[in-house]
């Protein structure tokens, strides 16, 4: 989902709003913001299930300076929230280099099975 | 026909097109409905005449207006049937919407030549559209669940008749193998003869779905190295595009061990090549972009793959200035011109996926920029139709708008709007 501002700008990361897509963790999400439908930036919405997959990227916080490991992890189980959409591909890599690929549905490890995919959440694991 | 038409609007075209308009476009009468068995569940021919393209001015909407008010003012009475599409042609044109990761999917299918939604199929969570090379069938590789999103996940492969649009097979696949991904057309693929469908899997294991079509059945699934993408090379042999940066040749072999082979390493580990290739299964061409702008190509149709000189589509001033591909389906190949169809715009790094404004139009052979043209909105998605005189299909999916060009030119002729939520895929065949 692109904004309506240019879609071609160049990222610039804000440490000030986690709904919208330039929120400094979202560098290279895509789909939906969780705290958008339920869940909180780290956390999956009731009813959802939480995957232990993930693909990562380094994002960089304009707070302290320091560029963070996101391991963007979905909450799956449930039909896409349809809010907060966002699409951002800092450093995101094609299909064959799967580690930094965001189009892939990162459901892997959910309870219950569970592959459809609802958000996303942006939890550090650690500095880049 | 036996219709009468008053003069007016109408009276603009001649009488043989509008013949073959309302044959396409309305219910018929008299003989025609007669001869249907079930008057229940009566279903149209198809037309033996492609409908005339709209005049200035007039839409779908005004043309099928005048048409029922003269039918209505000749005393036509209006007697309700199933319709079916047009034989299909090289214009054919299948519009996937993954509707940005929705539990269910439409696919609208157009006639490219009318600019005209002529049906559409649903599908499940993030299908894989095929379509027959002769046009014969098109069908998808789809995932449904027991209870909308969360419950029993059943994959299937489904396969329509391309002008009932009926589904003529629907053939389950064990252990839900599909890798669930934002649409890339080549994560599934037709063998030249039209009989087998190949869909990828990416997890546990990589591996490479086979589906007999023509016995309507799931055959097996060939696991294989750490590689992606499917292109069907002959019936029985396929290549894959590797981590390490080789292409790999499956011969599947009938009944047997698969045998693989790698090629050498043809690009850099800082070259990206992008998801969604361009690759023509008749002559085996592969046409590869990088997140940069270098095309690497390969011909796939002899005994091994060979590797092409790579094109650089910009100079370097241009990548200077920030010119490099980006959207969904960035890149086109056009099979009888060899030529090369490239979706590009000034953009900062790590922005691949945002659309653009501009296609490029490259000389395969040479490398030489033969054109570029500028389509004043924002595309994701660009494909070609194979005929002669293609067509340039440019689809916006934040406009959920497929605009239909003039190839040659790069002249925009028509356009088809409101297609679902997020559509992103455009899939034509090579008739």
């Amino acid at each position: 989902a692109e904004g309506a501002a240019d879609p071609r700008r160049k990222w610039t990361p804000q440490d000030t709003d986690v709904q919208a897509c330039d929120y400094w963790r979202h560098c290279s999400i895509d789909g939906n913001i969780c705290d958008c439908s339920g869940g909180s930036l780290t956390n999956c919405p009731p009813g959802t299930k939480l995957a232990s997959s993930s693909w990562v990227a380094s994002c960089y916080n304009p707070t302290d300076g320091q560029s963070y490991l996101i391991s963007y992890r979905d909450c799956c189980g449930k039909n896409v929230s349809g809010r907060c959409g966002c699409l951002n591909t800092e450093g995101e890599l094609p299909v064959y280099r799967p580690e930094f690929g965001n189009d892939i549905i990162w459901c892997f490890g959910a309870e219950d099975d569970a592959m459809t995919y609802h958000c996303t959440i942006s939890p550090i694991v650690g500095k880049a | 026909m036996t219709h009468a038409y008053r003069p007016g609007k109408a009276s603009l075209r001649s009488g043989i097109a509008l013949s073959a308009v309302l044959l396409a476009l309305t219910a018929p009468t008299g003989a025609l409905a007669q001869d249907t068995q079930t008057p229940t569940a009566q279903t149209q021919t198809p037309a033996e005449t492609a409908p005339a393209p709209l005049a200035a001015g007039e839409t779908h909407g005004t043309r099928a207006a005048a048409e029922a008010a003269a039918h209505l003012a000749a005393g036509g009475e209006d007697e309700p049937v199933v319709l079916q599409a047009p034989a299909p042609d090289a214009r054919r044109v299948y519009v996937n919407d993954p509707a940005h990761f929705a539990a269910i999917t439409q696919q609208y299918i157009v006639d490219g030549n009318t600019a005209r939604v002529v049906g559409m199929v649903d599908a499940g969570f993030l299908p894989n559209p095929v379509v027959a090379s002769d046009g014969s069938f098109f069908g998808h590789v789809s995932s449904v669940w027991s209870r909308i999103a969360r419950g029993e996940r059943t994959d299937y492969v489904e396969v329509f008749d391309p002008v009932t649009h009926e589904p003529t097979a629907d053939i389950e696949l064990p252990n839900t193998p599909r890798f669930l991904v934002g649409t890339y057309p080549w994560m599934s693929a037709l063998t030249p003869n039209n009989k087998t469908l190949l869909f990828y899997q990416f997890s546990p294991t990589p591996a490479v779905g086979v589906v007999d079509l023509a016995g309507k059945r799931f055959d097996r699934m060939i696991e294989v190295p750490d590689c992606y993408h499917i292109f069907p090379s002959s019936d029985q042999t396929f290549y894959m595009h590797c981590r390490d940066g080789s292409l790999l040749k499956v011969t599947r072999g009938e009944g047997g061990e698969p045998q693989t082979q790698n090629t050498e390493v043809f690009h850099r580990e800082d070259e990206y090549l992008i998801n969604h290739p361009a690759y023509s299964p008749k002559n085996g061409r592969l046409v590869w972009p990088t997140y940069t702008g270098k095309i690497f190509q390969a011909d796939l149709g002899g005994e091994n793959a060979t590797f092409r000189e790579p094109i650089e589509a910009f100079t370097e001033e241009e990548k200077q200035a920030g010119w490099a591909p980006g959207g969904w389906q960035q890149v086109a190949y056009h099979r009888d011109s060899n030529r090369i169809f490239l979706l590009a715009d000034q953009r900062p790094q790590w922005t691949h996926k945002t659309p653009s404004r501009f296609v490029l139009v490259i000389d395969a052979e040479t490398g030489q920029r033969i054109a570029r043209y500028d389509l004043g909105r924002n595309i994701d998605s660009i494909a070609v139709s194979q005929d002669a005189e293609p067509q340039l299909y440019a689809l916006s999916t934040v406009e959920r708008t497929l605009f239909i060009h003039d190839a040659a030119t790069g002249e925009e002729t028509s356009s088809v709007d409101q297609l679902g939520h997020g559509p992103q895929v455009i899939t034509t065949a090579d008739m």
